[in-house]
């Protein structure tokens, strides 16, 4: 009944935009750029790794133990004589690769946990409580229980990182349906008789795709740091492969004399995830600005 | 009247962002407001109005600067006020009182310390004889009902009505000069801004303040307005007495919005075919909301109780109620998008009130509703031609066919059939409202809801969606269930009317009977409370005889 | 307001019930032999079935559920497999250190974090914000354990301020408990930081543009009033409840921080047991961490009420 709002500024959000224009905006914003920009480079790296490393990352050196960066080794070496160098474009690998793959399980987990939650009123209390409970233990002790469980092993690490990330994909989903489907335009599709399944297909996916995509990228930000933690720790990737959590765990002992075994590693964990982070707010801000980052992306 | 004024602006321009459709929200304003008087600047959407109303607050957007003229207020020209005197000013020479008072106030604060407030910041230092004696004084006089028991109450717990005279008692804390009224009744029920407008009126007999009242609505300025202010696209078009405006308007614009507004008066009854047996009856119709939860004791609303109505075809039947009457919730249980507690709805003596969705789906196409919110009821990722069709594929009409008639019927609700390709965020609202018209008509319905259709839209874009309701109407020989809060527009279209209060029809009957004869306590205060411009019945072209006014 | 409560308290029920059987399915899901696998690799087939033994993975499924819930009602969390101490014995050790980390954390991260928030929102948009803004990512990206290295390589190392790792009791002097403190803290707070002045942000923005701020300026209060009095008494309930859920990250971040400056905390306890395979010890933290998770949020949505007079049951 209120009176119609003065449109005085042409407000161009972007959210009222068919998917084309947004899509177009979207190179527009510095956040999405600098992101894919630094992803890019990384996933270079991480392809080309074997022609760009100095040296077999597994090769043990006794000799070369522990040697400070240099010409020979740029980043240094480890306890074993490995070169840090050599091993971080190996670890980049494993990284992007967990990052990607645990977001992607958690979306299409999240995404049907969800749907399925938002339009049936019966499964929606039961799940809804399973997903309450499994956000209430942490989840890094969840993972690390399930390493413990079953073995050190890339699956198991990708598997036990992706469901502590699934509530918060199928919560997400799950709101937004419900807030869509008292959408005037819903009602008026069910007036006109379009049979569930297609109401869901034509009226209310569309309407998650934003929030999911921005969700995934924070995902995979929180998945590339878990496994670091996870390696860390001691309860990650079996300690031959040279994942950056796993180089970092293998410099604890002797930091104070050689810290650019856990710096370097460090800092290749924290652009590659800084880097996701603001690709992820720059697509929250042209995409979907009604999600408040924060309550997601917990490590 | 030789008094300075409360308001003198003088050739005010503001300069909208340079992405704008046009160079200024307002151009070239002037205008003054005595002590005691109340002006009414009055507009549709985009005119400025509210713009205007910011600016003397200076509480204009970033994005908006005011570059030529000035707005004097008591001898100080705000414009170049600094931003500490701008604080000193605000709330003690110039009160606002906003559109919407369920927001408008603080929800975490009682209502006492907001108003205390108001007071605070502009007590002379350390003199503050009894501030709370005060408060209660000013909550009196806006004629709160306990007002010791209130000042410790939040605003959720108060009507709307009681939140917009907290509102008031918070603009005349510091007797201003000026008080700046945006839409205050807008949000209101009718009878409740009639309850408004009459407080406005007695403050302005007894205080010495000006008021400036900003309103779309040419009945709300009927009621109280001394001088009338009239805006389009940030210009003034035409300003003098509210007589000389309202009974002889020279400005074109002018004459089109008050020839837009709807009267009270029913129009003269149609000559309907006796039909047979009615399209639609309900029958001790129910609805219950509730959120009966296993440890918790349900706490029920019945939002419709017994309803029993029927219509018969080619009739339309306005709902009219006020906010929590019910009228949606019968519309929505009619529509089957929600399913009633009880009762029957018959379409064509079909019982369809307990139907399965999947039963259902034959019933579907024969009753078609239309939203009132003109901006979500369009999916904003679809075209128009997609969201036309999409009723007629799911009833098997093929897919040339479907968009074939589409664009037709865009082009009957005055719309070019090219615009099928296009998006919904490139129409206006009373264009989204066509196509959504449009949209139930390619159904080929027997029964038409409109819900509250035309009561987001502009009054003359609202006019004009009327007349096009009206003439499909004899065109496809439809049956329309009008739901409005909005007696006069109901009188426009409908031939019965039924009277909706706390889910109960209280009165049912011929539109013409129930204007001119309104039988329960209810609808004859209905029709007291709503904005006449009677006295005011204009000198018409052809010169017929004007009534004499009483103001 | 007490039916409120009794809700809220009953609430917690099912959901600590999903946590309890996700932690016993975990163990008996898992797969392959987990008693083989705890067991470690070289172990003896007899070792193997002790273990099994122990955990009762020798009996039918039901049985085990009951009894395990059985134990659990009775506050019993099983026995450490490497040290044959009651887990809560073993808990009830490390118990301080953990809470004191966690106590001067939260403090420190709401002190900061909440002024920082505000500020960044009434100031939106100017280099200050930005700022505030770009070192909140920043906190969100850098793995807690590479902070903690180089608070100790620049602090400890470098400037030898600080000492570099261990614990002392606070019943020992308060300072030198502190002391031992403060890097840990500055490294766990600042993730948190990240967290509650984001939060803080948004929600003051958002209140910042309602109806209410406007209705507050055009009565003429002054500008620092309108954003404590007025808006961030709006914005209290979204930041309490991501101090709440905050928790979680709080705990993840704990075990990470102890095993980095060497505290004898729960979070030691843990990386210990994952290293040694003891899962019951591994069970036991989940649990307790869990519950404290869940009556910490119970905690916060009660204190609900006391921000926002419209929540009242």
């Amino acid at each position: 009944m209120s009176a119609p709002a003065e449109p005085f500024i042409a407000h161009e959000m972007a959210a009222d935009l068919p998917d084309v224009r947004r899509a177009r905006a979207l190179w527009r914003n510095p956040g999405v750029v600098f992101g894919v920009a630094v992803l890019l480079i990384i996933l270079l790296l991480a392809i080309g790794a074997a022609y760009l490393a100095n040296v077999d990352p597994i090769l043990l050196r006794p000799r070369f133990r522990l040697r400070a960066p240099s010409a020979i080794a740029w980043l240094g070496t480890d306890q074993f004589g490995r070169d840090v160098y050599s091993r971080v474009l190996f670890g980049a690998r494993v990284s992007l690769f967990i990052g990607f793959a645990v977001a992607t399980i958690a979306v299409v987990a999240g995404l049907i946990i969800g749907l399925v939650a938002g339009y049936l009123r019966l499964l929606d209390a039961i799940l809804m409580r399973v997903m309450d409970g499994v956000m209430a233990i942490p989840n890094i002790l969840l993972a690390i229980a399930m390493v413990t469980l079953s073995g050190a092993g890339i699956l198991t690490v990708i598997v036990a990182i992706a469901i502590p990330e699934i509530p918060r994909v199928a919560r997400l989903v799950r709101s937004v349906v419900l807030s869509v489907r008292e959408e005037p335009y819903v009602e008026a599709a069910i007036g006109v008789g379009t049979p569930v399944p297609l109401i869901m297909w034509r009226h209310i996916l569309p309407n998650t795709i934003a929030p999911l995509i921005v969700q995934g990228t924070y995902t995979c930000a929180a998945a590339i740091l878990t496994e670091a933690i996870l390696s860390f720790l001691g309860a990650g990737i079996p300690t031959e492969i040279p994942s950056w959590g796993n180089i970092m765990a293998e410099g604890r002992q002797s930091f104070q004399i050689a810290p650019w075994v856990i710096l370097f590693p460090g800092f290749c964990v924290a652009l590659t995830v800084l880097a996701v982070n603001v690709l992820g707010d720059g697509l929250r801000d042209m995409l979907d600005p009604r999600i408040a980052r924060g309550m997601d992306n917990l490590q | 009247m030789s008094e300075a004024p409360a308001l003198d602006i003088q050739g005010l321009s503001i300069a909208l962002p340079r992405s704008a459709e046009r160079g200024f929200a307002v151009e070239n304003l002037s205008l003054q407001v005595r002590p005691q008087e109340i002006v009414c600047i009055v507009g549709e959407s985009g005119s400025g109005k509210s713009v205007t109303a910011l600016s003397i607050m200076g509480l204009l957007p970033r994005a908006l600067k005011a570059t030529h003229g000035a707005i004097d207020v008591g001898g100080e020209n705000v414009l170049t006020a600094s931003r500490a005197r701008l604080r000193e000013l605000r709330g003690n020479r110039i009160a606002m009182i906003f559109q919407e008072p369920m927001t408008a106030l603080n929800p975490v604060l009682s209502v006492g310390n907001q108003i205390d407030e108001a007071l605070q910041w502009h007590a002379a230092n350390g003199a503050r004889a009894a501030p709370r004696k005060r408060v209660l004084d000013l909550m009196e006089s806006v004629g709160l009902p306990d007002p010791e028991q209130l000042t410790r109450s939040y605003p959720h717990q108060l009507s709307g009505g009681q939140r917009q005279r907290v509102m008031i008692a918070m603009a005349l804390a510091n007797e201003p000069a000026l008080i700046i009224a945006d839409e205050p009744t807008t949000a209101l029920d009718v009878t409740t801004q009639a309850r408004i407008l009459r407080l406005l009126r007695k403050i302005q007999r007894t205080h010495r303040s000006g008021i400036l009242f900003i309103t779309h609505d040419f009945g709300v300025v009927a009621e109280i307005a001394d001088r009338v202010v009239v805006m389009r696209h940030g210009r003034v078009v035409e300003q003098g007495s509210v007589d000389e405006v309202l009974r002889n308007p020279q400005n074109t614009y002018t004459k089109m919005l008050l020839e837009a507004v709807p009267s009270a008066e029913p129009r003269p009854a149609r000559l309907l075919p006796k039909a047979e047996a009615p399209i639609l009856t309900t029958q001790d119709l129910q609805k219950t909301f509730g959120d009966a939860f296993f440890l918790r004791a349900g706490r029920t609303v019945r939002a419709l109780d017994d309803v029993s109505i029927d219509v018969h075809r080619g009739e339309t039947l306005g709902i009219v109620g006020e906010s929590g009457s019910g009228k949606s919730t019968l519309a929505r249980c009619i529509a089957r998008l929600i399913d009633p507690s009880g009762g029957e709805i018959r379409l064509d003596g079909e019982e369809i009130g307990n139907k399965t969705q999947a039963a259902l789906r034959p019933f579907r196409r024969r009753v078609q509703i239309v939203f009132q919110d003109p901006y979500r009821s369009l999916n904003p990722r679809r075209t128009i031609g997609q969201s036309i069709t999409e009723g007629p594929r799911n009833y098997g009409t093929d897919k040339g066919a479907a968009w074939t008639r589409a664009g037709a019927l865009l082009d009957l609700v005055g719309i070019e059939a090219r615009a099928l390709a296009r998006y919904p965020h490139e129409f206006s609202g009373g264009q989204r409202q066509r196509i959504a018209i449009a949209r139930a008509l390619a159904m080929e319905p027997d029964v038409l809801i409109a819900d509250e259709a035309v009561s987001a839209l502009d009054v003359s874009v609202q006019a004009q969606v009327l007349d096009l309701m009206e003439r499909l109407r004899g065109e496809f020989g439809l049956t329309i269930l009008f739901i409005t809060h909005d007696l006069r527009v109901a009188a426009r279209l409908c031939d019965t009317v039924a009277v909706m209060l706390n889910g109960r029809i209280v009165e049912h009957g011929p539109a013409e009977r129930i204007f001119r004869e309104p039988q329960h306590s209810y609808t004859q205060a209905l029709l007291a409370a709503a904005p006449k411009m009677r006295h005011f019945e204009r000198a018409t072209p052809r010169g017929s005889l004007p009534r004499i006014g009483t103001v | 307001m007490g039916r409120f409560l009794a809700g809220r308290v009953l609430a917690t029920i099912p959901v600590m019930g999903v946590v309890a059987t996700i932690v016993f399915l975990l163990l008996r899901l898992a797969p392959g032999d987990p008693a083989a696998i705890l067991a470690g690799d070289a172990a003896s087939p007899e070792h193997i079935a002790e273990i099994r033994a122990r955990l009762g993975l020798d009996q039918p499924i039901l049985v085990q559920f009951a009894e395990w819930i059985g134990r659990l009602l009775h506050g019993d969390l099983g026995t450490s497999i490497i040290s044959n101490q009651p887990v809560t014995t073993l808990i009830g050790q490390r118990l301080e250190p953990t809470l004191a980390l966690a106590t001067t954390t939260i403090l420190f991260a709401v002190i900061v974090a909440v002024p920082l928030g505000v500020l960044s929102a009434w100031r939106h948009g100017t280099w200050i914000d930005r700022g505030v803004m770009t070192l909140s990512v920043l906190g969100f990206s850098i793995p807690v354990f590479v902070l903690g290295y180089l608070w100790i390589f620049a602090v400890a190392m470098q400037l030898q301020w600080l000492p570099v790792q261990g614990y002392v009791s606070f019943r020992q002097g308060f300072w030198p408990f502190l002391e031992r403190l403060i890097l840990p803290t500055l490294t766990l707070s600042v993730i948190y930081i990240a967290l509650i002045a984001r939060i803080t942000r948004a929600s003051v923005l958002e209140v910042l543009g309602e109806d209410y701020i406007r209705t507050a300026h055009a009565k003429g209060v002054g500008e620092r009033a309108v954003l404590t009095h007025h808006a961030l008494r709006n914005a209290a309930v979204p930041i309490v409840s991501v101090i709440g859920i905050g928790i979680a990250l709080l705990i993840s971040g704990v075990v990470i921080t102890e095993s980095v400056f060497n505290l004898p905390g729960l979070g030691r306890l843990t990386v210990d047991a994952v290293l040694a395979r003891d899962y019951p010890v591994i069970q036991g933290v989940i649990l307790l961490f869990s519950a404290a998770y869940i009556l910490i949020n119970l905690a916060v949505d009660v204190s609900y009420t006391i921000f926002d007079p419209r929540i009242r049951y």
